[in-house]
């Protein structure tokens, strides 16, 4: 397509054929063009030379150059991939945590140990960080954006470095942080980045505080504790004292001077001597690390007081041992020693005091007890000599008991000097201690004192020896002066005198109490001689009674038995021995003989009287009364022994029942006019009424009324016969029926009726209601009513009342028959006799009666009692069970 | 063209005049080689052997006839006739090719 070709004069045919021309050229060259884009073309011709140039080889040589670029670039990013994983790796793994920025302050990167720190990542920009955390001074004050050491180092283009930070993380945990942040410039100085390290310091900051904390209880303990401390240097300066250790020193310490001016302390060894600076416990410590434990010393005060301490000290090293000073702890122990000396002294005091109490409990004689004794006084209170004196107040002379002294003395044991005012006893009985200062002051034998003197004894105490307020003696210590005594002799000299006192007194006991078992052995001896001959005098009265005695064991065997027994039963005495008492008696009497023995070995019984029948070895049944008595010998009231007592009673038995006998019939005479009245009183009756009878019978009228009262009055007469002819009658056991006890007393009140009107004795009768029968013997009951009425009646001469009554008992079941007479009454000494046989205040009585009386109650399984009262009158009371 | 299209469709037809065609090719250059064989195949195929006439200028060997003709690039296919059709590339596009040599009729 040449421009030429286009200025050629062209018709419309060419020109259509131009155009046409020129559209496919187009067309071609855009094919072409595509061609060629597409790679389709192989090669280019110059259109000059049409030299062509083949399109593959600039392909090859372009393709090569880009792969050797390709390749550079690939080992380079490799190269950097690998240095930066390093980097990343490095930053992660260091132990500091690290913020980096780029160079407006965006927050690029953090490593792991800074997440780890805080808690959280950080992001955002150093001006608005994203992050969970809050941070703060560590005054409490909170961090504003541009107080950050990164935010600092961007905007100040320098390093900002150890800035304290309080971390208060998200989970609550705080942490203290020690941050620097660096600005990193390029070439030409310009800041491309800010990294920012920080290390988490807590655990340091904790230790830190710790220690502080430490350091001031530490200050605290060493300005308040009791001891006194002092911190000396290597070169033994003092470097520190505590309040304690100034007021141990009690002078001015020589702070930082060298070891020299320690001798101002005035420190000296226990005893007494002063110490080299260099020998001290804390120069050695510091010195020569030697550890020194509970040192006494001594340290002299400027006022002249010496006060005992006890001191520790010990070198201060550092880690690697080196000496870098010495502590030392100082006790003022003064206070402590003193007591520990007194307690010592007391303990000596103690232990001699034992000794002195063992001496006195084991020694038999008072020179032995102060031989032991003194010495002991002289170690406690230390003096010349030591002795005890006692007084002999009927010789009026003092006598030297013991002595104990430094030197030979003159004045010895047994030495006796006359009694005089110079011991000013009143005085020494107070049992106060007595000092002489002065011996020549006192009222003493010359010689005396010169011996004393001898023994260089100037001075002297006394201590009274008192025992239950009795003065025993003197303890007396003399010495060459009073002033060097112990503060508490007085307590030692009065406890010792105590304690001898006693052993004194104990000793002079044990005298007396072996006089005393000497005299109690003679007595001894001679009531034993008395003893011997009671016994003799006792074996004659049983040997010679003329009551049969016998001793009997627990079954009734015979022991022993005098003669007089013997006789009464026939039997030897060889014969009787072993055998048993009751096997002598009337077969029908043994068993009641067996059950009362049986009821004196069961301790029912203490004794028992008895009268009883007997057999004699001659075959005669005899009677006896038998008192057996129990003899108790030990607590326990089984029978050991028995004592029977055995009288023939025989022929006084006969006389006694020929007695009762004659009292009967002396009642019956003294009933005689009674009864004549008794009987006649009936028969005018039974007269009376027969004539009335008589008389009216002829007139034709019943008489059967009057028949029927002389009929019983004829009966009564009959009955009383009757009752006169029982009296006299000898006694048989009659056989008991139920009877009207009122209808009895009623019987016999009606015998009496005579009587009694002529004593003017008013009789009132007062019947007990529903009176059950009464098992009785009826003539008998009668003759112990009759026998307490007539009594009674003979009780009252001038007339007077008596009550009859009869009452219902129920517990047990009978019944009480009472009379009561106000008559004379009975003498209280009389009384218990009345029952006796043979008692009788009556002339004409024969005293049987009431004794009678008493035994048919008794038959009767019934009591009889009385109560009297002299003018007033007696009451008897029968009772009789129902 | 109008002469094109009035010729049969058939393969064998020779009514027409013979196709005379001239392909540079720049040695054995890939491109090249591509365009002969692609033009072959398609000549092969549709037109009968006697009906077409091909000339294949190398224009290492003879570079003076590519400025005759004003080749500029190779592989070139020319057509000679009244005008020339030029056709730039490795002839990969059948249709094109097609088309520009004025085959299309005979395309089944």
């Amino acid at each position: 397509m040449k421009a030429d070709h286009l200025e050629e004069p062209i018709d419309e045919l060419t020109k259509e054929k131009r155009i046409e021309d020129l559209a496919r050229q187009l067309v071609e060259t855009e094919a072409a063009l595509q061609a060629l884009t597409t790679g389709q073309v192989d090669a280019i011709l110059d259109p000059d030379s049409g030299q062509p140039l083949l399109l593959s080889e600039a392909q090859i040589e372009l393709r090569r150059t880009h792969d050797e670029l390709m390749q550079q670039v690939r080992e380079r990013t490799a190269e950097l991939a690998h240095s930066n994983l390093l980097l990343q790796a490095l930053i992660d793994t260091i132990p500091v945590g690290a913020l980096i920025t780029d160079s407006v302050g965006k927050i690029i990167s953090t490593n792991a140990t800074a997440r780890n720190i805080l808690g959280s990542d950080v992001r955002g920009t150093v001006e608005a960080p994203e992050r969970d955390y809050t941070s703060y001074f560590p005054n409490g004050t909170r961090l504003r954006p541009q107080d950050y050491p990164l935010a600092r180092a961007l905007k100040e283009g320098r390093s900002v470095h150890d800035v304290e930070i309080l971390i208060r993380r998200a989970d609550g945990d705080e942490r203290t942080i020690l941050v620097s942040a660096s600005p990193i410039q390029n070439s030409s100085g310009e800041t491309v980045s800010v990294i920012a390290v920080f290390q988490d310091i807590t655990k340091q900051k904790q230790n830190q505080i710790r220690l502080e904390n430490e350091q001031a209880r530490l200050r605290t303990i060493i300005e308040n504790v009791p001891e006194g401390i002092v911190v000396v240097d290597e070169q033994c300066r003092i470097l520190l004292t505590n309040p304690a250790a100034d007021k141990i020193y009690n002078r001015p310490v020589p702070f930082g001077q060298e070891l020299e001016s320690h001798a101002s302390l005035s420190l000296c060894y226990p005893d007494g001597r002063p110490y080299e600076p260099h020998d001290l416990p804390l120069t050695r410590s510091a010195m020569d690390g030697v550890t020194i434990k509970g040192h006494e010393m001594l340290i002299d005060w400027p006022d002249g007081q010496r006060r005992d301490l006890l001191v520790n000290t010990a070198p201060i090293r550092k880690e690697d041992g080196e000496i870098i000073g010495a502590v030392g702890a100082f006790q003022d122990i003064s206070d402590h020693k003193q007591s520990q000396r007194r307690l010592e002294r007391l303990l000596r005091r103690l232990e001699i005091l034992h000794s002195m109490d063992k001496v006195i409990l084991t020694a038999m004689a008072i020179d032995e007890m102060l031989e032991a004794v003194l010495p002991m006084i002289r170690e406690l209170v230390p003096c010349q000599r030591a002795s005890t004196i006692t007084f002999d107040w009927e010789a009026g002379e003092v006598v030297l008991l013991g002595v104990n002294a430094e030197v030979e003395t003159q004045l010895k044991k047994g030495l006796r000097l006359p009694l005089d005012e110079g011991w000013s006893l009143n005085k020494l009985t107070q049992e106060e201690i007595r000092l002489v200062e002065d011996l020549s002051t006192l009222d003493l034998p010359p010689s005396l004192v010169e011996n004393l003197r001898d023994e260089e004894v100037h001075s002297f105490i006394s201590v009274p020896l008192v025992a239950q307020g009795e003065l025993m003696g003197l303890l007396n210590l003399g010495m060459q002066d009073l002033s060097r005594l112990n503060p508490d002799y007085q307590d030692i000299l009065l406890q010792m005198a105590d304690q001898l006192a006693v052993g004194i007194q104990q000793n002079r006991l044990q005298d007396e109490l072996q006089r005393h078992t000497q005299m109690l052995e003679e007595l001894v001896e001679r009531r034993t001689a008395a003893l011997r001959a009671s016994e003799a005098r006792f074996r004659t009265v049983f040997e010679d009674s003329i009551i049969g005695i016998a001793l009997l064991d627990m079954q009734g065997r015979f022991i022993d038995c005098n003669l007089a027994l013997q006789e009464i039963l026939g039997y030897s005495e060889e014969e009787l021995r072993g055998t048993v008492i009751t096997t002598y008696l009337h077969p029908d009497d043994i068993v009641a003989e067996e059950d009362l023995y049986q009821a004196l070995s069961n301790g029912e019984l203490n004794y028992y009287q008895d009268e009883t029948r007997f057999i004699r070895k001659d075959g005669q049944v005899r009677w006896s009364g038998l008192t057996i008595t129990r003899i108790k010998r030990t607590m326990d009231s089984k029978l050991n022994f028995a004592i029977a007592m055995m009288e023939d009673i025989t022929e006084k038995r006969a006389s006694q029942e020929a007695l009762i006998q004659t009292e009967r019939l002396t009642i019956a005479g003294r009933l005689g006019a009674s009864l004549a009245h008794e009987i006649n009183n009936p028969l005018q009756s039974v007269i009376g009424c027969l004539g009335l009878a008589e008389e009216i019978l002829d007139e034709g009228v019943e008489v059967r009324r009057y028949l029927e009262i002389a009929m019983e009055e004829l009966e009564r007469a009959a009955g009383i016969v009757e009752q006169l002819r029982d009296l006299g009658r000898e006694p048989e056991m009659q056989k008991k029926e139920l009877a009207d006890l009122n209808a009895l007393l009623e019987k016999t009140l009606l015998l009496t009726r005579k009587r009694c009107q002529n004593y003017g004795v008013e009789v009132n009768w007062s019947p007990a209601t529903d009176l059950p029968l009464i098992p009785l013997v009826r003539d008998r009951i009668q003759q112990v009513l009759l026998n307490i009425l007539l009594n009674a009646v003979d009780a009252m001469p001038n007339g007077g009342q008596l009550q009859v009554s009869t009452t219902l008992t129920s517990q047990p079941e009978g019944v009480h028959i009472r009379f009561a007479d106000n008559g004379v009454g009975i003498d209280p000494d009389k009384l218990p006799q009345i029952f006796a046989p043979f008692y009788t205040t009556q002339p004409q009585g024969l005293g049987l009666g009431l004794y009678i009386s008493k035994n048919i109650v008794e038959e009767h399984g019934g009591t009889i009692d009385v109560e009297s009262q002299i003018g007033e009158g007696t009451t008897f009371t029968v009772w009789l069970p129902s | 063209m109008k002469s094109a299209n009035s010729l049969s469709s058939q393969k064998n037809s020779h009514t027409s005049e013979v196709l005379n065609l001239r392909l540079y090719v720049a040695g054995k250059s890939p491109n090249s080689v591509h365009a002969l064989n692609n033009l072959r195949a398609i000549c092969q195929e549709l037109l009968a052997d006697d009906s077409w006439q091909l000339e294949v200028v190398d224009i290492f060997s003879n570079p003076k006839r590519a400025l005759e003709d004003k080749i500029l690039v190779t592989p070139t296919l020319l057509k000679l006739g009244t005008p020339d059709v030029r056709i730039v590339g490795d002839l990969s596009q059948r249709e094109r090719v097609l088309a520009a040599l004025d085959l299309v009729r005979y395309e089944e």
